[in-house]
């Protein structure tokens, strides 16, 4: 089994700026490449530099050297085909096009993507985000007296919140109009 | 060219395939079977017999006969696995040194190390007679949700048998490997796997020859077995209250009821009634022998099954999550393992995917030869990019994380991630001058420290002296190509480090293999 110069050139030479390299020059890709095409690179570059390509060579430096490599183009796919991470990633490369983009892993991204979902959310308190949870699962089950419940139960964990009282008011809403169109008068009503 | 073989190591069969001339070829034994029941027997005077021959012992000698040991290899001995196993099982289990499971037979003791081995020995043999060669190299597969220490027990295993174990590669990747290779697709497959002991789902998407998974997600206590079980309940249920505590006491009546109830689920494939007939189960109460007959409706059957197959479906949901897709997006859907024969779980599968099953893929052999595919591409790739062999790119079925003061996990690697893989957190000390901090790394999906899997742990000593919160330690976790992790640890201001290689908390140490090894023992 033989590799030819060249490779074994390129690795080395793309070993030695990895640090340098951002996640499109790593999948060697423009910025502005559509999902499809970024993929397409993906399985490209996976094909020239995953380690298991020379496993057979019996190199350990090589291997070494390849892991590195390819743990950066999969870091790289891993961030770019994830529409959020991506954006947040697009957004840091545009604000500072000299920054150094290498040593921004995707840990960060994912840590300030948990804090945009957080910024997010309706409720400050565990129990309130709990009930609201439950009530926003209720209105996609159609179920308007769970909704009316659980929007309920939050109020009582954060009674200023604005947003809730409104939920509350359109859900009950929604649950008299329901009421009027499966009136059943055998059913025992919830107040 | 060289043969490296691919083992699927199943919990109630295995299969050995190579890639011979470039065509796959699952291996049959002398006897013309290519599924080896995974049963070893120990008889009188060390003889040992393993597979067809095996299984024939269940019966007659069920105390020193081993089988479904795949479901005790890598769990601790108080796992709740492993106590409700000690109750049905007929065989003796023993506490190993490292809170391992051992196994009594014949007057000695077995790690499940050393009974997976004779397996793998079995097979390597048929290989060998087959191909006229020696052959020392294999890809050997395990259910994809098999932790860390199931892992390495199977790698220890092989190595105990005397293999180099080039890799273990999760099951239905390997079956999407078969399926997938020289197809040319650019398409997203689901593999659903439901075999003996296990259930699994992974999402791949395909891309000519290179195969990424994308997500994947199991449950480890749901299988074929537990279809014959719920047959096996139907079955006593309908004998007089005495007759059924004679049988539920009875071990050996079980394990015969247990093989009926197996045959009548096989049969029903095919039929819509299956007639299920053992003579002399049980003695009654004047110590006459009672034979058992009863029918069994393929309608029957259908209804104690939904409940099964519906706890599949949530597993598949999840995968379907965390792969961000839709039964729209899925392109084939590929069926693995003996259960997937049943037309219940077929039609089941048809209607959650809304799409056909393909066909043409034997769910039982498959899983065999993807892992021949894998091995034979890590041991022939011609030179490199260019090379035309097929390329996996696995994920980390599990979370990694470490666990924290307060009893959490801080994750730092997700499941699914694409490996090898790198990822860094950094920590702070808690109390004032804390001089040392202990790393314990976990692996699951909860957050909670208490309900993860505490795969290893190591300590960061000599910290210089600091108010807490400002001694800053960076924890990182490497995954290479082949699974194996190594967590290291850094303080982040005096640059001293301590870092381990994690290998299975509940297992056999690395002189312990070493000691087992076949070839070293003469066996």
């Amino acid at each position: 089994m033989e590799v030819d110069t060249k490779t074994l050139v390129e690795i080395e030479a793309l070993y030695g700026i990895l640090e340098s390299l951002d996640y499109y020059q790593m999948l060697r890709v423009p910025r502005d490449a559509p999902v499809t095409a970024i993929e397409r690179a993906f399985a490209q570059e996976s094909k020239r530099f995953h380690p298991d390509r020379y496993y057979g060579l019996n190199d350990p430096d090589l291997q070494r050297k390849l892991t590195r490599i390819y743990r950066r183009i999969a870091e790289a796919w891993s961030v770019l085909k994830d529409p959020e991470l991506k954006t947040i990633y697009d957004r840091k490369l545009r604000a500072d096009p000299a920054a150094d983009v290498a040593k921004l892993g995707r840990s960060e991204l994912v840590q300030e993507k948990d804090e945009g979902a957080a910024a997010a959310r309706v409720c400050t308190t565990r129990q309130g985000q709990k009930f609201y949870d439950l009530a926003v699962k209720a209105r996609a089950a159609g179920d308007w007296n769970g909704v009316v419940m659980n929007t309920k139960f939050a109020l009582q964990a954060e009674p200023d919140n604005a947003i809730l009282k409104e939920q509350l008011s359109a859900a009950q809403t929604s649950l008299e109009e329901h009421r009027q169109k499966t009136k059943n008068p055998y059913k025992i009503r919830i107040v | 060219m060289a043969h490296a073989l691919g083992i699927d190591l199943g919990t109630s069969n295995s299969v050995v395939s190579v890639i011979q001339g470039g065509r796959p070829l699952v291996i049959p034994g002398p006897d013309g079977h290519r599924l080896h029941p995974s049963v070893v027997s120990f008889g009188y005077g060390g003889s040992v017999v393993v597979g067809h021959a095996a299984r024939r012992q269940v019966l007659y000698n069920p105390s020193n006969t081993i089988w479904s040991a795949k479901r005790l290899l890598g769990r601790s001995f108080h796992s709740e696995e492993v106590r409700k196993s000690r109750e049905v099982l007929p065989y003796e289990l023993v506490e190993g040194p490292n809170h391992d499971v051992r196994i009594r037979a014949q007057g000695r003791t077995y790690s499940l190390q050393e009974i997976s081995a004779f397996i793998l020995r079995h097979l390597r043999q048929i290989a060998e007679d087959h191909l006229g060669e020696a052959v020392d190299k294999a890809v050997i597969t395990v259910p994809a949700y098999f932790n860390d220490s199931q892992r390495q027990a199977t790698r220890d295993a092989g190595t105990i048998a005397g293999l180099d174990v080039l890799r273990i590669v999760n099951e239905p990747t390997a079956a999407c490997l078969a399926y997938g290779v020289g197809r040319a697709m650019e398409s997203n497959v689901a593999v659903y796997d439901l075999g003996g002991g296990t259930f699994d789902v992974s999402i791949l998407r395909v891309l000519g020859d290179v195969f990424e998974v994308v997500a994947t997600a199991g449950d480890t206590f749901l299988g074929g077995d537990d279809f014959d079980e719920n047959i096996v309940k139907h079955l006593v249920s309908g004998l007089k209250e005495a007759d059924q505590v004679r049988v539920r006491r009875n071990p050996i009546a079980l394990q015969k009821l247990k093989d009926a109830a197996e045959s009548a689920k096989c049969s029903l494939s095919d039929s819509e009634l299956a007639r299920v007939k053992v003579p002399a189960l049980y003695k009654d109460d004047r110590g006459v022998d009672q034979d058992f007959e009863a029918t069994l409706t393929r309608a029957q059957f259908d209804r104690m099954s939904y409940g099964l197959i519906a706890r599949t479906f949530q597993v598949c949901d999840q995968a379907m999550r965390d792969a961000r897709l839709t039964n729209r997006d899925i392109s084939a859907v590929v069926l693995v393992g003996g259960m997937t024969r049943s037309p219940v779980v077929r039609d089941a599968v048809q209607a959650y995917f809304d799409r056909e099953p393909e066909s043409g893929v034997n769910p039982d052999e498959v899983v065999s030869v993807g892992a021949a595919v894998q091995a034979s591409s890590l041991v022939n790739a011609l030179s490199g990019p260019s090379g035309p062999d097929a390329l996996l790119i696995d994920v980390t079925p599990q979370s990694l994380g470490v666990g924290t003061v307060e009893g959490f996990v801080e994750r730092v690697i997700e499941r699914n991630s694409p490996i090898p893989t790198h990822a860094a957190r950094v920590f702070t000390t808690t109390r004032d001058h804390q001089t040392e901090v202990r790393i314990r790394v976990f692996q699951g999906e909860s957050r909670a420290a208490a309900d993860s899997e505490l795969l290893g742990q190591f300590s960061l000593v000599g910290l210089p002296p600091a108010p807490r919160g400002e001694c800053r330690v960076r924890v990182a976790f490497d995954i290479d190509a082949s699974g194996i992790l190594n967590v290291s640890a850094e303080d982040i201001q005096s640059g001293r480090s301590a870092s381990i290689r994690i290998d299975a908390s509940v297992g056999l140490r690395p002189e312990e293999v070493e000691e087992m090894r076949f070839d070293s023992l003469g066996f």
